[in-house]
């Protein structure tokens, strides 16, 4: 037993038999059957654009975009990657678990959100935070590297009192009131809906994150695959990206 | 270790057990050993030096010991009491004390955060005092003294019920005050136990990750403990997130150990 | 002035007891289980709170209406069945225990508590721990500990009762020797009549609650008023009224003679008394013969050792005990429903008033 492989290998091996339950409870299988890997900032975005074409039968597992990646390489069995970060996908390219030159289909530019309201009267990456409670995500996270690119580019020093590992905890502790301000990406905010107040940063997305999506190597449902990758960079697809926050290249 | 043979006296234990036991022996096991074998030994003195291990590793351990301090001085005096108290309040602040143990340590991050935190129950009353935890080293020790402080209670409240009151009663006739006997007889008496309880405790909140990393944040060296390290470095540096996976690993195994082998002398001791 | 006054009553427990102990007196509690005998060890004690009456020591209230003095402040011993040594101290640290909680310096402690242990038996145990000690050692220890203390009272709830019966007569031996023939004040409760009169001066019977007789122990014992004590001492007891000097009537009409060392007033309660041993049994009517002839009923047969104890029943239910050889018992064909007739020697029944 190679030991590296145990916890990917599990995963891969309990997914294996939900999706094989939830195949076996389903409808006959259509055989246009989807399965998509998909960052989970993409959760509510993909499951609105799949219920754009009917037709397809799109089955999404959505997790942190590293994690899906070790879960390929486990050899879950899966059709489409989408993730968070070009980085990632690079991996999964360099690895080739997925087919070469993966489309960019979306952007995420990050943001500064406070509490509604804004009590601690912040109006940016300015003097404003200064004393103020800072919540960002660690700079080993996707949220985390836009946050200090944007903190540089503004020229100044973040001087936060977390560094979250996950930005939807961000999100949440400005959206409870107990951070003053946070840096997230627009969808989060977005998806916080009033609970917070969103401050822009990067209106020409110079320093948003891009979403790449591939078709997994191997795929069993390759047509498929691509069918669903069409719908996401269709026009329709495109407005329902810009609803959740999304910018599009 | 010796294996219980079927003849050593009594009813032999029927054959077939044995393979479900050797899986469960199994499946608790090899987990732990495989990441013992995948430790990069190698670079592990380097990986444990970061400036971000020691300080997660520091801090976890001042929390820790301040943690199972604050949880000494609360919960004893607290198991000495309901040791001793019986009918339907002692039972409900039993129940109270246990319920901690078993929720799951979010709901333990997040009720403490409804109540400690910036707009939460107590919290906003201290907050316009000009004092507020949440994001602090005290949160973090509040956290870990929230969810480790019932296993030193209830531990020590079992060893104290087990014995009974017989000595307790044997100091007083002899002149002793309640504090003296305390002092003197239940005490002594209880250390091993207290000892064990006090082991767990701290053993529970080295692991404590949920209530953390809900209610206090993660900051390097202020509130970024060993177990909230070796979850952000998991994605990022496998290797440096094993390394110190060891380390809580053979903590918490000494810890066990030290357990079981004080608990074995309390055994040994009433039994004479 | 009294050692002990206890006029007190605790309504859970069924108790209302009056009981008085002279300075230097021994008092054996008896009575049947649940009597309340350790009750009112632990009223005297302070381990139990009376819901109302008082209680003193030594002319000091130390229980009544809103006053409880704790138990460590009575200045008591307290000796129980189980020895209860602090098992995480040495045995002299045991000894010393009582001083040192009472603020005396350690050597001075030390050297107390090593008489008191060479006192009973055990000074070269001074330095092993308290759990390395045998059962019998560790009661003398317990005995040295509590008399460290000089209490002005010592309570003694079975002290015998959990040791083996090869350790038993030394200890009662040496309870006898430290506690009465010093002349402390003590309350015992025991059992065992053996206990009452090696360690007792006084007897008091306590029954369903209530201190029922009190008096000198070979007294007592010498002539039982209630049928727990007469089973205590183990002779049969039978109720009834004087009807002469030298006999009574019983409730079933039969007449009981027997000698009585006072006179007997004539329609007052009085009382037989007679050994199992003095009882023989017929399976008919030995008439004629001068002695005393009482109709039964057999309820029971049960070996004791070489010889058979027999229960019997009078016709109003009063239970009466024979020993039997085992070759009469089987001669005479007892089995339990049998009637027979129980005779004993008018000179072998102790008539007394009740």
């Amino acid at each position: 037993m190679n030991a590296s492989r145990l916890p990917a290998g599990g995963t891969a091996l309990a997914l294996t038999l939900v999706l094989a339950l939830a195949g076996c409870a389903g409808a006959p299988a259509s055989d246009r059957t989807v399965t998509v890997f998909a960052a989970s900032s993409l959760t509510g975005v993909f499951a609105d654009i799949a219920e754009l074409d009917p037709t397809l039968d799109v089955r999404f597992t959505f997790d942190g975009s590293s994690t899906l990646v070790d879960q390929l390489a486990g050899g879950a069995p899966a059709d489409v990657l989408a993730t968070a970060d070009e980085a990632t996908m690079a991996r999964a390219t360099q690895a080739s678990l997925v087919e070469p030159e993966p489309t960019v289909f979306a952007t995420n530019a990050g943001v500064l959100i406070v509490p509604a309201g804004n009590p601690a009267g912040v109006t940016g990456l300015d003097a404003s935070l200064d004393g103020t409670k800072l919540v960002v995500c660690a700079p080993t996270v996707p949220c985390g590297a836009t946050a200090r690119a944007l903190a540089d580019a503004a020229g100044v020093a973040l001087a936060p009192v977390s560094e979250e590992q996950k930005v939807t905890d961000v999100r949440g502790k400005v959206a409870s009131g107990e951070a003053d301000a946070g840096i997230v990406f627009a969808t989060d905010a977005t998806a916080a809906g009033d609970a917070v107040e969103t401050i822009v940063l990067d209106p020409d997305g110079r320093f948003a994150t891009r979403y790449p999506v591939a078709v997994v190597a191997g795929s069993a449902n390759a047509e498929t695959a691509h069918a669903f990758i069409d719908l996401v960079t269709s026009d329709a697809g495109r407005v329902v990206l810009a609803e959740h926050g999304f910018g599009t290249p | 270790m010796t294996v219980p043979m079927p003849a050593s006296g009594g009813a032999g234990r029927p054959r077939w057990l044995f393979v479900p036991a050797v899986l469960a022996v199994l499946f608790l096991a090899v987990p732990l050993l495989g990441i013992v074998a995948r430790v990069p030994w190698a670079d592990v003195p380097a990986l444990l030096t970061t400036r971000s291990s020691l300080d997660a590793l520091g801090l976890s351990l001042l929390t820790c010991l301040v943690a199972t301090a604050i949880s000494l001085a609360l919960g004893l005096p607290l198991a000495l009491v309901l040791a001793r108290a019986d009918g339907r309040l002692a039972g409900l602040v039993r129940t109270l004390v246990t319920i901690p143990m078993v929720l799951p340590p979010v709901v333990a991050g997040l009720a403490l955060l409804i109540t400690f935190g910036r707009r939460g129950v107590l919290g906003a009353p201290l907050a316009v005092l000009g004092i507020e935890v949440g994001f602090s080293t005290v949160a973090v020790v509040m956290a870990q003294v929230f969810v480790a402080m019932p296993f030193l209670v209830t531990a020590v409240e079992g060893a104290l019920r087990a014995t009974g009151t017989g000595v307790e009663g044997a100091a007083a006739t002899l002149g002793a005050s309640p504090t003296y006997t305390l002092r003197r007889v239940t005490l002594p008496l209880l250390a091993p136990s207290i000892a064990a309880g006090g082991a767990l405790t701290f053993a529970r909140a080295l692991g404590e990750f949920g209530a953390t990393i809900t209610f206090a944040g993660s900051l390097q060296g202020v509130t970024r403990t060993l177990p909230l390290e070796i979850y952000l470095l998991r994605e990022l540096d496998t290797d440096a997130a094993l390394a110190l996976a060891l380390v809580l690993i053979v903590v918490a195994g000494l810890t066990v150990a030290a357990t079981g082998w004080l608990s074995r002398r309390t055994v040994r001791r009433s039994a004479p | 002035m009294r050692a002990v006054t206890l006029d007190a009553r605790v309504v859970a427990r069924g108790i209302d007891a009056h009981l008085d102990v002279a300075p230097g007196r021994v008092v054996a509690l008896v009575g049947p289980n649940g009597s309340g005998k350790s009750s009112i060890l632990q009223l005297v004690g302070g381990q139990l709170r009376p819901d109302g009456g008082t209680i003193t020591l030594d002319g000091t209230l130390v229980g009544g209406p809103g006053v409880h003095v704790p138990v460590h402040r009575r200045r008591i011993a307290v000796l129980e069945q189980h020895p209860l040594l602090f098992e995480h101290l040495t045995v002299l640290e045991n000894a010393a225990f009582g001083l040192r909680a009472r603020g005396v310096r350690a050597a001075e402690a030390r050297a107390r508590a090593q008489r008191e242990l060479d006192a009973v038996g055990c000074g070269e145990l001074a330095p092993a721990r308290a759990w390395e000690v045998s059962g019998g050692q560790a009661q003398r220890i317990a005995i040295a500990r509590a008399l460290a203390t000089d209490p002005r009272l010592v309570l003694l709830d079975e002290p015998l009762a959990a040791l083996d019966v090869s350790v038993a007569p030394a200890i009662r031996s040496l309870l006898r020797r430290r506690i009465r023939d010093e002349g402390r004040t003590a309350l015992l409760v025991t059992h065992d009549a053996v206990d009452a009169l090696a360690l007792a001066d006084d007897l008091a019977v306590v029954e369903a609650g209530h201190v029922v007789a009190v008096g000198p122990v070979a007294d007592l014992l010498a002539r039982p008023r209630t049928p727990f004590v007469a089973d205590l001492v183990g002779v049969n007891l039978l109720a009834g009224t004087a009807s002469g000097d030298d006999a009574l009537t019983l409730p079933t009409g039969q007449r009981v003679v027997g000698v009585a060392d006072g006179p007997l007033t004539a329609g007052r309660e009085a009382i037989a008394s007679f050994a199992p041993a003095a009882v023989a049994v017929h399976t008919s009517d030995p008439s004629g013969s001068p002695r005393n002839h009482l109709r039964a009923t057999v309820t029971g047969v049960e070996p004791r050792g070489a010889l058979v104890r027999l229960s019997a029943e009078l016709g109003d239910g009063s239970p009466v005990a024979a020993d039997l050889t085992l070759a009469a018992s089987v001669d005479e064909g007892l089995v339990p429903g049998c009637p027979v007739w129980l005779v004993v020697k008018a000179a072998q029944v102790a008539l007394y008033p009740r």
